[in-house]
């Protein structure tokens, strides 16, 4: 089943002289269930991608089908409703809000959602707990290391157990060690049925995703991987996840 | 998802405190303005009423000139330049008014200027007030001691005091028989008059009252006819003020020719008077408490603008989670609210201060109401309404990508 399929999408910035294209007639289809690993230089287009498909963005040409359905006339309500109950976010600057605890970040999405200051909790709290952060509930952000503020942004993505997770340099800023980590979490969210689209600059990391894409000026170049390949870093995560 | 808002906003109260202080003093300080000037109002009207009661439960005046009218909506309205012309009423309208049937007393009362000197030392807080010997029961008050003047002393150079003229003129020793010089005439004290309590009076502190016979009066001003500002009349027990009124004013209708240029009022004609005079005082005050709130709201309006520039990203983030235009809304307009409540809510303990401090000084106990309160707070919510709704607009419409690209 197509998740999400992306028409001649366009998006310009500026006008006249001055403008930018961010993406050119870009044409792309994601099935339900993969797990795209997008590659491309810097200002290739990447995240003005993410943001399309994440509905925070809307293009200036083409048509975006999600889940079937043509996005581009919802109203701004509807938008947001479909981000929260179907979208996570992950950031590479994590996005945590510093004035919320650490659980009222994660529970946040629900309160849009209108539950209950107590499912709220109890909701956030499972998720927080299955992330190995259930003993920093009531931390503030700025009290944790990256890594462990990335595990609660992905928490946060979480909670309201969306279908498709996007993923923008989620690594980007926390070191090697700690990349591996959450690499393995988002592989794990994978294996449970979600969709994964997740940017990142590191080739070793794309080769997490069932499939990579490179970003070129705003287009996609599709590398086909090889079956070995594919073989390879799985075998590679598995060594990696014994060893600890 | 409101008490959720709520918390928000006292949680960024809490982390600037000092800016959010800053923020609320223009609604701290106009709202104990605002406390202040209805509730000591409030008790200056019962304080009013209070003290026309005590002169007796069946009074009624007469004051020269139309001084009152009714406006549009038949609201009784003060007219104050017709007090000020010279008096209409003359002494055969007193001494028509005083054998009418079930009137018990009636007292003129004629204010004459001039120096008064007690044991050699001028006294000038002193007013000189000349009148018949119906004053006492005209206005229900008693003679300490000594006594009043009788008719058959009327032309003798005597004099009645005050209590306040005791204790300030003698040092509180007794002035019985002692000389007042009224004008450089010699005065002799007759009698003391008990102790005005009243804190609240309309005109002069009785207590400093040098009360002289209007026959001394006119030998005082050089045999002219004294000017009677009002007369005050105190009815026979039982007797109904209604017919009354009505037979004064038609009394003085026939001795004026017809000429409609006098104003009676019954008692409670008095206390309605006094409380819409003061209602107008409370109007102007608050008008100014009202700038003070305008300002408030004014200043939550720029503080919210700074509010929501600085947490632009966490707009940003918030909607990428999943939040409406709406929701962003009402999270700034509660915040910008509750900081109009907080504020509030310190004017209302500042202004509970300052009614302490109010009794201290003019001995008034201000009223508090219910509907004071409900006021204030009806007020700060439309102060924060009004100041935190543009602020919140902008927040609400901000563009997500941008918003989260802010640093
Ligand atoms: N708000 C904007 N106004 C003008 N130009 C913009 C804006 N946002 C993005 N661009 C331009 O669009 C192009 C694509 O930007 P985008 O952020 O998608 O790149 P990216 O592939 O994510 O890069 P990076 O790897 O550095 O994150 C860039 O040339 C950028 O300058
Ligand atoms: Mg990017």
């Amino acid at each position: 089943m197509e998740l999400i399929k992306l028409d001649n999408i366009s998006k310009f910035y500026g006008m006249g002289d001055a403008t930018t294209v961010a993406l050119d007639n870009l044409s792309f289809i994601v099935e339900k269930g993969e797990f795209v690993s997008i590659m491309g230089p810097s200002g290739s287009g990447k995240s003005t991608l993410m943001n399309i498909i994440g509905l925070l963005d809307t293009p200036t040409h083409g048509s975006y089908l999600l889940e079937n359905k043509e996005v581009a006339n919802l109203s701004q309500k509807d938008r947001a409703r479909i981000r929260r109950e179907k979208i996570g976010f992950i950031f590479q600057t994590f996005n945590l809000i510093p004035q919320l605890t650490v659980i009222e970040n994660v529970a946040l999405p629900l309160l849009y959602k209108g539950a209950s200051y107590v499912k709220r909790m109890e909701a956030a709290s499972k998720v927080l707990k299955s992330l190995d952060l259930g003993d920093r509930e009531y931390y503030l952000p700025n009290q944790l290391s990256g890594g462990q503020r990335q595990r609660v942004a992905i928490a946060r993505a979480l909670i309201n157990k969306p279908s498709l997770i996007l993923a923008d340099e989620p690594t980007g800023n926390v070191d090697s060690k700690t990349s591996e980590n959450i690499m393995n979490i988002l592989k794990d969210i994978h294996k449970k049925g979600n969709t994964i689209l997740m940017v990142t600059h590191n080739p070793d990391l794309a080769e997490y995703g069932t499939r990579v894409i490179h970003v070129i000026d705003g287009q996609i170049e599709e590398k086909n991987r090889s079956t070995q390949n594919k073989k390879k870093a799985t075998k590679k995560t598995n060594k990696k996840a014994g060893k600890k | 998802m409101i008490w959720t808002n709520i918390k928000l906003a006292l949680n960024s109260l809490r982390q600037s405190k000092l800016r959010s202080f800053l923020t609320m003093i223009a609604v701290i300080i106009g709202v104990a303005a605002f406390m202040i000037v209805t509730t000591t109002v409030e008790g200056l009207k019962s304080a009013a009423s209070n003290e026309i009661n005590e002169l007796g439960g069946n009074l009624i005046t007469v004051n020269s000139g139309k001084i009152l009218y009714k406006d549009e909506s038949g609201r009784q309205q003060f007219n104050f330049a017709a007090s000020m012309g010279a008096s209409t009423l003359t002494e055969k309208d007193l001494n028509d008014l005083r054998s009418l049937d079930g009137v018990k007393a009636a007292a003129p009362q004629v204010m004459i200027s001039g120096e008064v000197e007690v044991k050699d030392k001028a006294f000038p807080s002193a007013f000189i007030l000349a009148t018949n010997e119906d004053y006492p029961s005209a206005f229900s008050q008693k003679v300490e001691k000594g006594e009043f003047f009788s008719d058959n002393l009327t032309n003798k150079n005597v004099v009645v005091v005050g209590s306040g003229v005791v204790a300030k003129g003698f040092s509180g020793a007794s002035p019985l028989g002692s000389k007042i010089l009224i004008r450089n005439q010699e005065f002799t004290v007759l009698g003391v008059m008990e102790e005005y309590k009243s804190s609240f009076n309309i005109g002069a502190d009785l207590n400093n009252a040098i009360i002289i016979p209007v026959e001394s009066a006119k030998e005082l001003t050089g045999g002219t006819p004294v000017s009677i500002q009002e007369i005050d009349i105190q009815l026979d027990e039982g007797a109904d003020a209604n017919v009354q009124a009505e037979k004064i004013n038609n009394k003085l209708l026939e001795n004026h020719g017809g000429e409609d240029d006098f104003t009676v009022l019954k008692q409670d004609e008095l206390i309605d008077l006094t409380g819409s005079l003061l209602d107008q005082i409370k109007k102007v005050s608050q008008a100014v408490s009202y700038i003070m709130l305008f300002v408030g709201s004014v200043v939550i309006l720029l503080i919210m603008l700074i509010t929501v520039k600085e947490r632009t990203r966490e707009i940003g983030i918030r909607k990428s989670i999943g939040a409406t235009n709406s929701n962003i809304l009402t999270q700034f307009l509660t915040e910008a609210v509750v900081l109009s409540w907080v504020g509030s809510l310190m004017g209302i303990a500042l202004g509970f201060a300052l009614g302490f401090a109010v009794k201290a000084a003019i001995d008034i106990t201000p009223t508090y109401s219910i509907n004071s309160i409900i006021t204030v707070v009806i007020i700060s919510t439309t102060i924060g309404a009004v100041g935190g709704f543009f602020p919140a607009l902008q927040a609400a419409r901000k563009d997500p990508v941008e918003a989260l690209r802010y640093e």
